[in-house]
């Protein structure tokens, strides 16, 4: 039974069935109500009155004085005055703000409607046609030796004297120029390695062998030399690493997917026209738009 | 009837959003209290991979976000929401919503999303269990569901609409909801759950945030509430909202609601001011506060105990200092705002100024210390951007403005950022700042928050500038040709935030070890600065601005000034420029050539890039857009660390 329920849940037609029915049970009562002067009887209920005292205890985690409910009441009151009377007015025609915010309302349970979970053979099939979404990096843990190219002016030379020196088991702490750079990576991925000396110095890095010292590399600051102790390489983990994430991911996908799909079948339900336009009188580009850099 | 069938159906499209609040969470991490312990960074240990006690990354970020979500931001067409912000901040490419495609240069390692929220409804009552729900069988039946999850939930969703759709609803519920704006009810659920589903440890923070937006006659007070806990925590609490009777805009009850979610969560949260530029003077106040309180012992406890960060700047202007408060620096005059209050319903005085930068406010924190026991302004300092386009864009020619209103167009600088019958905040006077870098041992949320407290944060206006300063009293110039700077830093002294310790004998003046690299993708730099506050016998306050290492092999005079600028490689037609002027890295020793162990003080270190184009510039080259007369097309973008404060010894 349950899971008929969870089921039915999920079934897309389902809730286009609801929001059909909502919207045309929302315009039934709208068409008779336009135009006609408010309701003039509001009654403010008990239960309506707890209700405010209690969002104001949540929010301010006290109960409110006698004063501030009054208020709370009087505002309520008022508001409710004030929002009748504008929609007899018809104020929430054509105001952009109105209308955006119930787009707004809308797509948002549009996207509410489009579950909170989903199988692990439905994750597991995402993850398998989306791999690049879920890839851990390559990292390697690496040691730096620096070379000001301000302080030195044959870099090149320095750089291969320093490397026989460095091969031949001297001690990278002590040697190369000082550097407020970090000397020593431990499991560092790409990214982390390119925010702190550049893209091109990250991708050469990871291009090289593990063991003994090479380079140089250059970053904005100067030349390195380097060596690789040890790397991992690049990986897609098993659903179970990451199930929070992969859900996460099907969801947006999947909620950008029903927002449109419901769009397009309420869509159907209309008949739009959309006159020809005098693209000369408008000046619409006659081609697409070049890059803007 | 016919008014309560639109109710109902009112109603019906909040309940569907239960379903999203049924989702089960993923436990808070920790949650008590830390005790931030003055040996948390014990000295060297010899394996050069081995796990750090000290932070040695600076992770990078924005305590200052809006989204659609906001009221304000929606009326400007945000239709962006969290999802999107996040996907961005993280690096994702995404479209803003005026349809184009946009990407960080680089991600951000964390974020505190802060919209502007409001109260909460029906939904979250099911789901809490309230009186009112439990005492209708079905309300009572659908809570159960909610609180068993999984199928069960769904079920009861499943119900819960039904009942909604078919007008079934028990007529005590239907009752009890009056109309309103129930999508607004659900803001802080969206943004919790939001925050909870991107907070991915070791990878990307999402705080769980909310802006707390009290402007009272203009005078802008905002504060930023940061959480360091998850859901659990945070939805047992609706963040404060300013509208009387419900919420409320004076701070001492922002103070109070931080007290009530610590003793009723267990939690810890602290708040961030912003925008003093725009108060007219009412952020620090010495005296008296814009409530009618007293700055009195009450008032300057609780705000050192609640705003342990500033953020100094932002689109809304740089908020560091302002030339008429610091003639004799050079750079103070730096993307001010000071035409008047938020909405210029009262324009700007010289004598409001010392109520609104933080410069000032750090001198004044000496002097209520000295009056009444407890520096109200020992704030940290950070930056964010207060985008409101849920795109956290602080970099020039990546610029996508405050609103949606003025995201890349050939016009928009043209469109003024507020203008009243006194006066005008011109479009190109929008700033492409900031972020936020903060020195912490992970990127958690725990991790990150403990930094902000014990101030280990700054404030850049856009660039990733890794920024290292400390304060101690025997910093040689060998500790910085040492393997590692950051060691000695930490075992002769405190990081930015921190206070000197005391000095031991024959210690005559503080030394500050400072270092920058510039950003590896930027501009080299100019110079860095220590800028120092300090009281004097009389109770008056002073400051002066040191240069403490400049490129190019410039010299600094006997005053500890370098007077010559460091030159300009703009290129005004190709909005461009060189690192051929500047350098990638700056580093000294600084020991205060004017100590006076009587004085209170504090000091900062201000870090200046090269000059580099402003957006404006960009938007000309890019689109041709006419710049306005008299707008600023080049800048030196800018680091400000949180302060090094030093306390006289008492008695």
């Amino acid at each position: 039974m349950s899971e008929l329920f969870s089921r039915l849940w999920r079934e897309p037609l389902l809730h286009f069935l609801l929001i059909g029915a909502a919207l045309f049970l929302y315009y039934g009562v709208v068409a008779e109500d336009g135009g006609e002067a408010p309701q003039k009887r509001i009654i403010v209920t008990s239960g309506q009155i707890t209700q405010l005292s209690a969002n104001f205890a949540r929010s301010r985690m006290r109960q409110p004085t006698q004063q501030e409910l009054d208020l709370m009441v009087e505002n309520h009151v008022r508001e409710e005055i004030f929002y009748r009377e504008a929609m007899a007015m018809g104020l929430d025609q054509d105001d952009p703000m109105v209308r955006r915010r119930m787009r707004m309302k809308l797509e948002f349970m549009l996207e509410d409607l489009s579950g909170q979970d989903a199988s692990d053979e439905v994750l597991t099939a995402f993850l398998n046609q989306h791999p690049e979404r879920f890839r851990d990096e390559a990292q390697v843990t690496f040691r730096q030796v620096f070379l000001n190219s301000e302080l030195r002016k044959n870099i090149e030379g320095s750089a291969r004297q320093l490397l026989s020196t460095l091969n031949d088991g001297g001690d990278p702490d002590a040697l190369g120029d000082p550097t407020m750079a970090s000397r020593a990576f431990e499991m560092a991925p790409q990214s982390v390695v390119s925010r702190d000396f550049g893209d091109d110095f990250a991708r050469e890095l990871f291009s090289l062998p593990s063991g003994g010292w090479t380079g140089p590399l250059y970053s904005p600051f100067g030349a390195h030399l380097v060596r690789i102790d040890a790397r991992t390489n690049a990986r897609v983990p098993e659903l179970a690493e990451i199930r929070s994430e992969v859900l996460r991911e099907y969801l947006v996908d999947k909620r950008e997917q029903q927002k449109n799909l419901a769009y397009q079948r309420l869509r159907e339900g209309y008949e739009v026209e959309i006159e020809a336009l005098n693209t000369e009188k408008t000046g619409v580009l006659s081609q697409a738009l070049g890059e803007t850099r | 009837m016919k008014i309560r069938m639109r109710y109902a159906l009112s109603k019906w499209c909040s309940v569907v959003l239960v379903a999203a609040s049924a989702h089960i969470h993923a436990m808070d991490f920790g949650g008590t209290t830390p005790v931030i312990k003055n040996d948390i960074y014990p000295g060297e240990t010899y394996s050069p991979y081995a796990q750090r006690s000290f932070p040695s990354r600076v992770y990078w970020g924005d305590t200052h976000l809006h989204t659609g979500l906001s009221l304000d931001a929606g009326l400007f067409g945000n239709i962006l929401g969290p999802d999107e912000a996040y996907r961005f901040a993280r690096g994702e490419e995404v479209v803003s919503s005026t349809g184009l495609p946009v990407k960080l240069g680089r991600p951000l390692d964390w974020m505190v999303l802060t919209d502007h929220t409001d109260m909460m409804g029906i939904a979250t009552d099911i789901q809490k269990g309230t009186p009112n729900i439990l005492a209708v069988p079905k309300g009572k039946e659908w809570h159960e569901g909610f609180k068993q999850g999984g199928d069960a939930a769904g079920k009861a969703a499943f119900d819960l609409i039904t009942h909604f759709a078919q007008m079934k609803l028990p007529e005590q519920l239907l009752n009890d909801y009056a109309p309103g704006s129930r999508i607004s009810n659900n803001i802080w659920e969206r943004i919790v759950d939001a925050a909870e589903k991107y907070n991915e440890p070791g990878k990307f923070t999402a705080f769980i945030g909310y802006e707390w937006t009290s402007v009272p006659k203009g005078m802008n007070l905002h504060r930023n509430v940061i959480l360091r806990d998850g859901a659990m925590r945070a939805k047992q609490v609706v963040p404060l909202t300013t509208q009387p009777p419900f919420g409320t805009t004076d701070p001492l009850d922002l103070y109070k609601w931080l007290e009530d979610y610590e003793e009723k969560t267990n939690g810890q949260a602290f708040a961030m001011a912003h925008n003093g530029n725009l108060s007219n003077g009412w952020m620090f106040p010495v005296d008296k506060t814009y409530h009618g309180g007293k700055v009195d012992k009450n008032y300057v406890e609780q705000r050192a105990r609640w705003e342990p960060v500033y953020e100094v700047t932002q689109i809304k202007g740089d908020g560091e200092t302002h030339p008429f408060l610091s003639p004799d620096d050079a750079f103070a005059d730096y993307e001010n705002w000071d035409v008047g209050n938020l909405d210029i319903t009262e324009l700007k005085k010289d004598e409001m100024l010392a109520g609104e930068y933080a410069r000032e406010a750090l001198k004044r924190g000496l002097m209520l210390e000295a009056k009444l026991g407890t520096n109200p302004y020992k704030f940290g300092l950070g930056g964010a951007t207060d985008s409101h386009t849920a795109l956290v864009t602080a970099e020039e020619e990546n610029f996508f403005g405050k609103s949606v209103s003025v995201e890349p167009s050939k016009e928009r600088v043209n469109h003024p950022f507020i203008k009243s019958e006194l006066g005008e905040i011109s479009g190109d006077m929008s700033v492409a700042s900031g972020y936020q870098g903060v020195w912490a041992t992970e990127n958690t949320r725990q991790a990150i928050f403990d930094a902000m407290l014990r101030k280990e944060t700054y404030a850049t206006t856009g660039p990733r500038i890794p920024v290292r300063f400390f304060g101690g009293w025997e910093y040689s110039d060998n500790d910085l040709r040492s393997r590692a700077p950051a060691f000695v830093g930490y075992k002769k002294g405190v990081p930015m935030g921190g206070d000197l310790p005391p000095a031991s004998d024959g210690q005559k003046a503080p030394t500050f070890m400072v270092y920058a690299l510039r950003d590896p993708i930027g501009a080299n730099l100019d110079r860095i600065q220590i800028v120092k506050g300090w009281l004097d016998s009389d109770g008056k306050t002073h400051e002066r601005v040191f240069d403490v290492a400049v490129s190019d092999g410039r010299k600094i005079d006997a005053d500890g000034r370098c007077n010559t600028p460091v030159g300009n490689t703009v290129d005004i037609e190709a909005a461009n420029w060189t690192n051929t002027i500047g350098a990638s890295e700056l580093a000294t020793v600084w020991t205060d050539p004017e100590f006076d162990p009587n004085q209170s003080a504090f000091y900062y270190a201000r870090v200046i890039e090269i000059p580099t184009p402003r957006w404006i510039l960009y938007d000309k080259v890019r689109f041709g857009t006419e710049i306005p007369e008299g707008a600023t097309l080049v800048h030196q973008e800018r680091a400000y660390t949180s302060p090094i404060w030093y306390d006289p010894p008492k008695g």
